[in-house]
């Protein structure tokens, strides 16, 4: 008797497993004039590139919350096609500590909906970009101590940025928990956002693209314009 | 099903105290002496040479296959075999049995990881042997039909050849045309889980054949019964458990390594009961031509992560529907084929229809299909879905199924539901109404976890806050200097400054500049001495979030050093000698 095997799998469906960013981007007084105006643009062009790929489509919530004298959530988690592009005005102290602590209650908050309607997702990227240095010094430590945490408990993937010269990398490697043999940070000048961003989404795209039972992802190479800090 | 299992228990410690106390103390010394004298005694009592080659394996595999490492499944196994050695000719069906048994190398190639030897004396010297991947099963015997696969996954060849952690195994009892299966995942983090989900599969698989063949040749089947079936399963299972950390012991290296999950089926055409541990899961088609999952997966919160065999959690499911068919998976071909608990374990039925309702009538068939299948789930489009590694094992009645109804699927239907369900999900990840962006500042939060050492300060003016403008001018005002005023605090917020390099120096508070008009004459000043456009913005930067403390400012320059260091101590000298 002949046995006839065809391959019958039930067709694929894109909402698997998510992939949610929280983007934390600096407006303070020291981002007036020409940077916040590329910010700008590079966030919109960063909606632009989330849209075109289809790969990502259905996997991909993205959150953005600024920091200046406060923090607010421009946009709360939309999926890459319903990305709207926030326009940023500067002004204002850097409230970056309370913006982390911002974007990670929000991460937290967003898996416990994955959770509760059984989907899967990725660990959660955390990208921060500032020119500047934190002023919010009363939640510093509590916010380093609580983010070490969650980067060495795997909770959340940190993505530092420092944009143009005045940033200070040392502190924004001081998040990382000390065991933390490489601690990178992104270096960019202010005309380089949005190959940062481009960087971003194609990063983004294949982490969401790939099984994590393969171990580690390839992430796509830096543009020229961004240096790597370690 | 805490008090199900409770109620096993029970039952099983009341069988066992049914035993006289002298009786299982001495058996359990006796136990492998007499489980080979059985074996080598009833070899040469078979007639037919051709049969008892055929089924020299399968007998080798029950005599030797138990560790006997528990004392009381020691005592119970020796019980055992005491009564087999009662039975002195096999019936003509057996015979017949024997016939049908077509049973494809895999107990000949399964380490002997079970071996009956004294441990004591050959442990040291006889290492134990990886376990070799597994080569299908298949068997058939009077319209029963199984097989079983197993293969390595993607993920393992891809990372530095990780072994194949997974495990199964079918077998059918000698004496009643009963099949038994399990299959084990070996938990990927455990470095000898493959070991361990071998161990835990042949042990839970030896002592139920060995108490089904021993209770049916006592005529004292109880195959019927679903809480002593219960029972008998909740016993395997703690062997399986108990031979684990053995094994674990005798290899000198952490239980904890060997983790796996483990899913049993014990099957007589029509009668199914089930012992879960794990996220594998069973999938049966009954009479009535319904077809569902009728396990749980016992995962914890992330998605990768599962409640092992370990963990105790363990389900004994006997069920009450007439069953024509079943598979059993391990989540490589589960999770492929049956959706997550948001698609309410949807059972994807085109893929178990070639399974369950291809007619094999002899045991080359049974062969045909599993190898077909085999060869399906190492096909190209099956590893692009799935890394992991995966085993299926497919149990049928041709004679049951040949008339019982068939479940109807509905491609449409199907496209519908994943519409609907997708949008629901969508709707509750996605609100038409999104957060409003807030606007207003928020007071410093009170992270419960996260709460920073709290540094009281004698001089609590530090404590006030100076955000609004208005009590900014306020406190700026001479006649208000002398002593600080709180008058401004909030009743019930505390504010506590963590570092002591922030303390405020009383002496520089008189004299800080603190105005916006002393600011601006400083950043005029910096300019003035030619200070370079960054660090000019990150003076105004810093000053307006030192709330025009130029101290402060000059400390936090101290990182930059050199000039800019120098440029805003001479500039901060200036402002003095100016005024």
């Amino acid at each position: 008797m002949p046995i006839n095997i065809s391959e019958k799998l039930p067709p694929k469906h894109p909402y698997e497993r998510h992939l949610a960013a929280a983007i934390c981007g600096d407006r303070s007084g020291s981002m007036l004039g020409e940077p916040i105006k590329l910010l700008n643009e590079a966030m919109k062009f960063f909606g632009t590139e989330l849209a075109a790929d289809s790969l990502s489509q259905g996997r991909i919530d993205v959150t953005v919350l600024s920091f200046g004298s406060d923090v607010r959530t421009e946009m709360g988690f939309r999926s890459a096609e319903e990305y709207q592009a926030p326009t940023f005005t500067a002004g204002g102290s850097t409230s970056m500590n309370q913006a982390i602590n911002e974007a990670l209650d929000a991460l937290e908050a967003r898996k416990s909906e994955y959770k509760s309607n059984g989907m899967t997702y990725y660990r959660p990227w955390l990208f921060v970009f500032t020119d500047g240095y934190p002023t919010d010094s009363n939640l510093e430590a509590a916010t380093k101590a609580r983010l070490q945490d969650y980067i060495q408990r795997k909770k959340v993937l940190y993505i530092p940025m420092a944009i143009g010269k005045g940033a200070d990398i040392a502190c924004l490697q001081s998040y990382y928990p000390a065991s933390e043999p490489l601690k990178p940070v992104l270096k960019c000048e202010p005309s380089a956002l949005k190959d940062a961003f481009k960087w971003l989404s194609t990063s983004m795209s294949a982490t969401s693209n790939s099984d994590p039972n393969l171990g580690n992802i390839q992430s796509p190479p830096l543009p020229n314009t961004i240096a790597l800090g370690l | 099903m805490d008090k199900k299992v409770q109620a096993m228990e029970e039952c099983c410690e009341n069988e066992r105290s049914a035993l006289p106390e002298n009786a299982q103390q001495e058996a359990a010394p006796l136990a492998a002496e007499m489980t080979e004298e059985a074996a080598s005694e009833e070899r040469p009592a078979c007639e037919s040479p051709a049969t008892v080659e055929e089924s020299l394996p399968l007998e080798q595999e029950t005599d030797s296959g138990n560790a006997a490492a528990h004392a009381e499944i020691v005592a119970v196994c020796a019980e055992e075999t005491v009564a087999s050695d009662t039975v002195e000719q096999k019936s003509p069906a057996v015979e017949e049995m024997h016939h049908f048994v077509a049973k494809a190398e895999v107990q000949k190639s399964a380490p002997q990881l079970s071996s009956e030897e004294p441990r004591e004396t050959h442990a040291s010297e006889e290492p134990v042997q990886p376990p070799e991947v597994q080569k299908p099963v298949s068997l058939f015997f009077n319209g029963l039909t199984g097989f079983g696969i197993t293969q390595q996954g993607e993920s393992h060849k891809r990372k530095g050849n990780i072994p194949c952690q997974d495990s199964m195994d079918v077998r059918l009892l000698q004496n009643k045309p009963i099949i038994l299966c399990a299959v084990a995942d070996g938990v990927g983090e455990c470095e000898y889980s493959h070991y361990g989900s071998r161990k835990a599969v042949t042990t839970v698989l030896d002592i139920l054949q060995r108490r089904l063949e021993d209770a049916a040749a006592q005529e004292t089947f109880v195959f019927r019964d679903h809480a002593r079936m219960q029972g008998l399963m909740l016993e395997a299972f703690r062997a399986a458990l108990h031979a684990v950390d053995q094994l674990a012991e005798e290899m000198k290296k952490l239980p904890f390594s060997f983790q796996s999950t483990l899913t049993a089926a014990v099957y007589d055409g029509s009668q199914l009961y089930i012992g879960h541990a794990g996220d594998d899961g069973l999938v049966a088609l009954a009479a009535d031509g319904s077809c569902k999952m009728l396990t749980r997966r016992h995962k914890g919160e992330a998605s990768n992560s599962v409640f092992p065999l370990q963990a105790r959690n363990m389900d004994f499911i006997a069920v009450d529907q007439e069953i024509t068919a079943f598979a059993l998976m391990t989540d490589g071909v589960l999770d492929a084929v049956v959706g997550n608990e948001a698609f309410e374990n949807r059972v994807y039925y085109p893929f178990f229809k070639q399974l369950f309702e291809t007619v094999l009538i002899n045991e080359v068939d049974v062969r045909e299909i599993c190898d077909a299948m085999d060869q399906m789930l190492a096909s190209k489009e099956y590893r692009e879905r799935v890394s992991d590694d995966l085993s299926l094992v497919v149990v049928t009645n041709q004679q049951l199924l040949i008339n019982s109804e068939k479940p109807q699927f509905d491609a449409e239907a199907w496209n519908r539901q994943t519409a609907e369900i997708t949008k629901k999900i969508n709707a509750k990840l996605y609100p038409s109404d999104p957060p409003k962006p807030k606007q207003k500042r928020t007071t410093p939060r009170n992270y419960v976890e996260y709460t920073p050492p709290k540094i009281e300060h004698a001089d609590d003016k530090r404590t006030a806050p100076e955000q609004e403008p208005a009590i900014r001018q306020k406190r700026s005002t001479p006649s208000e200097r002398d002593r600080p005023d709180y008058s401004f605090q909030r009743p019930g917020t505390s504010y506590v400054s963590v570092s002591d390099k922030h303390a405020p120096d009383p002496v520089q508070q008189e004299k800080r500049p603190g105005t916006q008009q002393q600011t601006e004459e400083f950043l005029s000043i910096l300019k003035t001495l030619g200070c370079g456009e960054e660090i000019w913005l990150w003076a105004r930067k810093t000053i307006a979030a030192e709330k025009g403390s130029l101290r402060r400012v000059r400390n936090r320059a101290q990182i930059f050093g050199g000039d800019a260091l120098d440029l805003i101590s001479e500039a901060m000298r200036n402002l003095e000698k100016g005024e």
